[in-house]
């Protein structure tokens, strides 16, 4: 652990230097409570207080739960920010600020007369504007306030702070991250076994890494909700677990395999490339029993053991008219880590497909659960949390009729100061215990069956629904037995 | 790019054609009497779009001040992209708003791509460079671009359109005229400052331009030495972005007005620049510029140096109280980085004549 205390001057020196090799970020600045100070005394200097002060003032709208108090609250937005010649009034184009008047006009006669009970008023009213006002301060006075006087001297001043001492790059981090000027090398080289210590790990520099060539989108980037481009996506990767040149072996025992691909993957883009895991296996029994007891409350309970806190922000119908093409259950979770990577929050879509109808049994001989980063209004903002992403399918199907195949793909990102081997070495620790848990949980080690469902294994009514998670199945069944399978008869 | 100066009361043209006084407002110009401050405070004024950042970022340049290292303008990659994206944007809202289709199937598969869910982390990729151009390409959208006077569009448009398969790059770094053609509405205020010799420093200030924005303006008005005033030609035929029903012309005579008139600046060197002189050329060439002017002669409507100097006696007519012999009058083309210099150190020099004059 190194200790060296600077002396004031040289670690504003350091400071200095550190800064031009720093890309700084808008959305960490606002996280940070007295960066976001410090970004506003330089927009009221600068005469641009205003959409400040709209951002903030919508947060707190949006946070409100009850319809009246938000409805008095959107009067004053109203008076203050959006009507022409209003004290504050915001630079809108003419077709923003229409479109809010326009909808305010519905909403206030929608409540005319009507009691607090029964008053509505939709969080999303100034959602548009509040995009447009953040992208204006992220394109035109964020970069001025990061050249400016008042946020050096704001991190001369926080670096002095006991926090940061002696090593002023932590608080660069918290408000954006290095530049990448070179582009990391990719492939297997971050081979590292579990044994690696903290210690070997610390020395490791954390570079953000751009994506190389041959790394691979592990989604549809055009999609906040999990598309059928998605689907597609998971239906090539295990047509292509067989291909030597994609995949390696890490372990094989009996009837089942852990691999780890020779590609990386990314969610996006700009947060690099990470190789992903899959764990594959046989098992004799009927893929539904497998797919119930996964979809069960045991299951999600050890799952939940890994998370602070956890609620669902919305469902999301499906609509394959308006490109959603599966119904999407959006969830939020704290995650329950340790050093070094505490302090981690998500937020993904989730969803289920059943996939191969079998006329034979009315039935579906393939069930995919699918969950992927999203981004969603409501997710609680915490400056204390990292967003972290989080990718997984889980691919359970018939392969004859007494025996069944799974699949379980994993990527996890878990962002922030963790060198990219721990990471994935993190990853590849995690898949294997989870796969021998599934093993131990759900299949007879004797003859490789599925177990049966025991005296206190759940009925469906009791299956763990807090993610809207059945519910969510049972739409899409009743939507593709709607629309689908009479289509596919005729 | 030539620059004509021209003056209401005299057909001639001369470089620096100065009008007489026409009045001598005793209760007029408390403000600056900047004879010996160390500080010359110019702000850029003007509505929005009529190229006030612009012309800053052009002086920032020539000052070195500006992005000069290929490391800074990678910066400004994004908002470069966000440009573009920004542009097709409102390119196919102006298709489904105008009631043009867009002609190819793949076309509308990318214009539905782009209304819902790219990002400009997507552009860095060529194949999105091919997509967009097909778009821009794409026979519905040529037929909005020919009506882009019906909604609002930057002036960067095609600039950035033909520049595609750079931008999409994944080697991509902002050009110097890349980042002069992208629009950023400023909002607030921004300055800078350089030497002018002597020992003295100006300070340019930019302001954001519509209407909310004007009422920051008032914050300068006590302590500024000149205004540099702007004005688009080639918004003859545009409204408002503030306000689609108004016509910007107007807006720019008025808020003019406005800023011309007021006492504080009666002692005040003034510079009206007419802008964008390059793009009111090409239009002129195909719309028509008598069409917005009833008091304009038909037959010279394709004679830019006709028009300018029709635009120019509309302007000057505003005056009621600033001594015409502090106002100067001068057409720019913004983007252009050696008109900018030259046309800025112009009224570099006539603002430190107006100094030394005191």
């Amino acid at each position: 652990m190194l200790a060296i205390h600077h002396h004031h001057k040289q670690q504003e020196h350091e400071l200095e230097s550190l800064k031009q090799n720093y890309k700084f970020n808008i959305e960490a600045v606002f996280d940070h409570e007295s960066a976001r100070d410090c970004f506003r005394k330089f927009l009221k200097d600068n005469l641009n207080e205003d959409p400040f002060m709209f951002y903030e003032m919508v947060e707190k709208y949006q946070k409100t739960r009850l319809d009246k108090n938000r409805f008095d609250m959107a009067v004053e937005i109203m008076n203050t920010f959006i009507v022409v010649s209003a004290k504050h009034e915001l630079n809108l184009s003419m077709t923003i600020r229409n479109d809010i008047l326009k909808n305010w006009k519905v909403i206030q006669e929608l409540n005319e007369g009507k009691s607090a009970e029964l008053m509505e008023c939709p969080t999303d009213l100034f959602q548009k504007a509040q995009n447009v006002i953040f992208s204006e301060l992220k394109q035109d006075n964020f970069p001025r306030f990061i050249d400016s006087e008042q946020f050096v001297k704001y991190l001369k001043k926080e670096a002095r702070k006991s926090q940061f001492k002696g090593s002023p790059a932590t608080l660069l981090d918290l408000l954006g991250s290095k530049k990448a000027m070179e582009r990391s090398d990719s492939g297997l080289s971050h081979e590292l076994t579990e044994s690696g210590s903290l210690e070997d790990m610390s020395v490791v520099e954390n570079k953000p890494s751009t994506i190389a060539d041959n790394d691979r989108p592990l989604v549809d980037p055009h999609s906040v909700y999990i598309s059928s481009k998605d689907y597609d996506i998971v239906n090539e990767l295990i047509s292509s677990l067989n291909d030597s040149s994609r995949w390696k072996v890490v372990e094989e025992k009996t009837g089942m395999k852990t691999l780890t691909s020779a590609h990386n993957y990314y969610l996006n883009p700009s947060d690099g490339a990470l190789p992903l895991i899959c764990f594959t296996g046989l098992a004799k029994g009927n893929h539904k029993e497998l797919f119930n007891l996964i979809f069960s409350q045991h299951f999600e309970k050890k799952m939940s053991a890994l998370q602070k806190r956890k609620l669902q922000l919305d469902y999301i119908k499906i609509n394959p008219e308006n490109g959603v093409d599966y119904p999407n259950s959006i969830i939020y979770s704290e995650l329950d880590t340790h050093f070094p990577i505490s302090k981690r929050d998500l937020v993904l879509a989730k969803t289920v497909i059943p996939d191969l109808y079998n006329p034979e049994t009315d039935d579906f001989d393939r069930y995919s659960i699918i969950q992927k980063p999203c981004t969603h209004q409501d997710a609680p903002i915490s400056k204390e949390f990292i967003r972290v992403s989080l990718f997984s399918a889980i691919i359970v199907e018939k392969k004859t009729n007494d025996t069944l195949r799974y699949y379980m793909f994993d990527f996890m990102d878990l962002k922030g100061k963790v060198p990219k081997k721990l990471l994935s070495g993190i990853a590849r620790f995690a898949a294997k215990e989870f796969h021998k848990y599934l093993q131990k949980q759900f299949i007879n080690p004797r003859d490789g069956r599925i177990k049966s469902p025991s005296a206190d294994s759940p009925t469906e009514e009791e299956l763990y629904s807090s993610e809207g998670m059945v519910e969510l199945l049972h739409d899409h069944i009743n939507y593709i037995r709607e629309h689908i399978l009479p289509k596919n008869t005729l | 790019m030539g620059n004509i100066v021209v003056s209401p009361h005299d057909k001639e043209g001369q470089h620096h054609m100065m009008a007489t006084p026409t009045s001598n407002n005793p209760n007029g110009g408390s403000a600056a009497t900047a004879k010996n401050k160390s500080e010359i405070t110019v702000l850029l004024l003007g509505a929005g779009e009529s190229g006030k950042s612009t012309l800053f970022k052009q002086v920032q340049f020539f000052h070195g001040v500006g992005i000069t290292h290929d490391q800074e303008r990678i910066e400004l990659i994004e908002i470069v992209r966000l440009n573009v994206l920004e542009n097709a944007k409102n390119l196919v809202a102006a298709t489904q708003h105008l009631n043009i289709p867009i002609e190819q199937p793949e076309n509308r598969e990318t214009a539905k791509l782009i209304i819902n869910s790219l990002n400009t982390n997507d552009l860095e990729d060529p194949s999105w460079s091919k997509r967009l151009y097909s778009l821009w390409k794409d026979a519905g959208i040529q037929k909005a671009y020919e009506n882009r006077e019906k909604f609002q569009l930057y002036d960067s448009t095609e600039y950035l359109f033909e520049n595609l398969d750079r931008i999409c790059s994944d080697k991509y770094v902002p050009t110097v005229v890349d980042v002069i053609r992208t629009r950023t509405k400023t909002i607030g205020i921004t300055d800078m400052k350089f030497d002018v010799g002597d020992g003295k420093q100006l300070r340019l200030v930019d302001v954001g331009g519509q209407r909310n924005e004007r009422r920051k303006w008032i914050h300068f008005f006590n302590t500024v030495d000149a205004v540099v005033f702007l004005t688009s030609l080639s918004e003859f035929d545009l409204n408002l972005y503030e306000d689609n029903g108004y016509w910007r012309v107007k807006e720019s005579l008025r808020v003019f007005n406005e800023v011309v008139n007021n006492a504080l600046f009666y002692k005040v060197p003034f510079v009206l620049l007419f802008n964008k002189r390059d793009l009111f050329e090409k239009k002129i060439a195909t719309k028509s510029f008598s069409k917005y002017f009833s008091g304009f002669n038909e037959a010279e409507e394709k004679n830019p140096v006709a028009c300018i100097e029709y635009m120019t006696k509309l302007f000057l007519n505003e005056i009621t109280e600033h001594p015409l012999d502090t106002v100067s009058v001068k057409t720019l083309s913004a983007i252009d980085h050696d008109n900018s210099k030259q046309v800025f150190e112009e009224v570099k020099q006539f603002i430190m004549t107006q100094q030394h004059r005191e």
